[in-house]
């Protein structure tokens, strides 16, 4: 694999991948308590019960990229950071037309994961949960 | 004395000196425009430990006693020092670039005199750079008030802003940006608990009750939203009058540099009497 030079992010930039992120999250997680109060009657205890953690984790990820950090970066972070921008307007504009509450829960499980690779700086994580959430947006890709 | 006297005032202010003679007046009157942003920035009284207070309520709605949802918010209300710090570093820097322009300018500059600290204060970091450029534009200010405002050094100080200010304006609009978006979060966390509750609640005076305090307190942040999004815009209209200037550095008596930089002026100046 051809290898990249990519400029080194500066403190800037690091603290406004991080506020972008945090809004991406933010998103994510208003679009699930969108779901929720529009289904609020119908859905079962145990799927109001796992999408409203669910949320919770979400909007939880959300501040956490909120603080800006600067530990956000690490070596060979650019190309995992680059699919996960690339990706983030096809998941919510998809979470907004998905009706099925299994393919909801199915998302925002992904879309957490891609939170834990972030923070816990591991680029496989990141990859392989950007792409469950991906096939479930896409199930003919 | 009240926010629409003194916006009148200054509204005054900046209009006499658009129409004085020097050949600096437009830079004088966005100096003195960027100036008074920046106070009333300082003023903002929600901030990080208000905020705090408030999210430990919502973020643990059933607490055992009230000893669980306390915030002794030490580290927000450093966070919230240390932000007014940098309001008040923008605040003098204006100030100083309203003296270079004009020294008749009826402003007294005491500089803070030392550099915002770095660190991550209640989990919002502030940044080696960001704690640098704050240690440079107090050094110059410092400087400036004991050598005065000689307008040889004028340059240097609209370099000074491509080179300090507008980096810790993108750095200050990032922290606000941030606290708008945990405010959010809040209101969406009590908004989903709020259905919660409601599709458990059976009695009607019970459900009353939650939805008044639900709409209520989302009446209450609504506003601080509101506040917060003006600000922004503030933010984004000093960022560009300052960009401007630094690209006309060589070019400041242009027809066409001070009417842009007017037009900046006036969108200011609204913005400041909307906010009222």
């Amino acid at each position: 694999m051809a290898t990249q030079k990519i400029r080194k992010m500066t403190a800037l930039d690091q603290a406004q991948f991080a506020y972008d992120t945090g809004r991406f999250y933010q998103t994510v997680a208003r679009q699930i308590g969108d779901f929720l109060h529009d289904n609020i009657k119908e859905l079962s205890d145990r799927q109001l019960s796992i999408l409203s953690d669910d949320q919770t984790r979400l909007i939880s990820y959300s501040n956490t990229f909120f603080s800006l950090t600067e530990d956000i970066t690490f070596d060979g972070a650019a190309p995992y950071f680059r699919s996960v921008t690339n990706a983030t307007k096809q998941i919510t504009d998809a979470i907004d037309h998905i009706q099925k509450v299994s393919d909801i829960i199915s998302i925002s499980a992904g879309v957490i994961g891609v939170a834990a690779g972030i923070l816990s700086q591991n680029g496989p994580l990141i990859a392989s949960s950007l792409a469950a959430v991906l096939t479930t947006i896409m199930p003919d890709k | 004395m009240s926010k629409t006297i003194s916006q009148i005032l200054l509204a005054g202010f900046v209009l006499i000196s658009l129409c004085s003679c020097t050949d600096l007046k437009e830079i004088n009157a966005f100096a003195l425009t960027g100036q008074q942003a920046m106070e009333k920035g300082k003023g903002i009284s929600y901030g990080f430990e208000k905020y705090s207070v408030d999210s430990s309520y919502v973020f643990h709605p059933f607490p055992d006693q009230l000893k669980d949802v306390d915030c002794t918010c030490t580290q927000q209300k450093k966070l919230d020092v240390l932000n007014k710090k940098e309001y008040q570093i923008l605040s003098d820097y204006f100030g100083a670039l309203a003296l270079f322009t004009d020294p008749k300018s009826s402003i007294d500059i005491t500089p803070v005199g030392d550099a915002v600290q770095s660190g991550t204060y209640a989990g919002i970091t502030i940044s080696d750079d960001e704690s640098s450029i704050t240690a440079t534009l107090s050094g110059f200010l410092t400087d400036a008030v004991t050598t005065g405002y000689k307008s040889k050094k004028l340059k240097q100080i609209i370099k000074l802003y491509h080179d300090s200010v507008v980096t810790l304006i993108a750095f200050m609009k990032l922290r606000s940006d941030a606290l708008v978006g945990e405010i959010e979060n809040m209101q969406e966390i009590l908004r989903t608990n709020t259905d919660k509750l409601l599709r458990t609640a059976d009695k009607n005076e019970t459900k009353w009750s939650l939805l008044f305090t639900y709409e209520l307190q989302k009446k209450e942040w609504d506003g601080k939203l509101a506040m917060y999004k003006d600000f922004d815009s503030d933010f984004d209209k000093i960022t560009a009058g300052g960009n401007l200037i630094y690209q006309n550095m060589n070019n400041l008596k242009s027809k066409d540099f001070k009417k842009k930089l007017n037009t900046i002026i006036r969108n200011l100046i609204y913005n400041g009497d909307t906010k009222n």
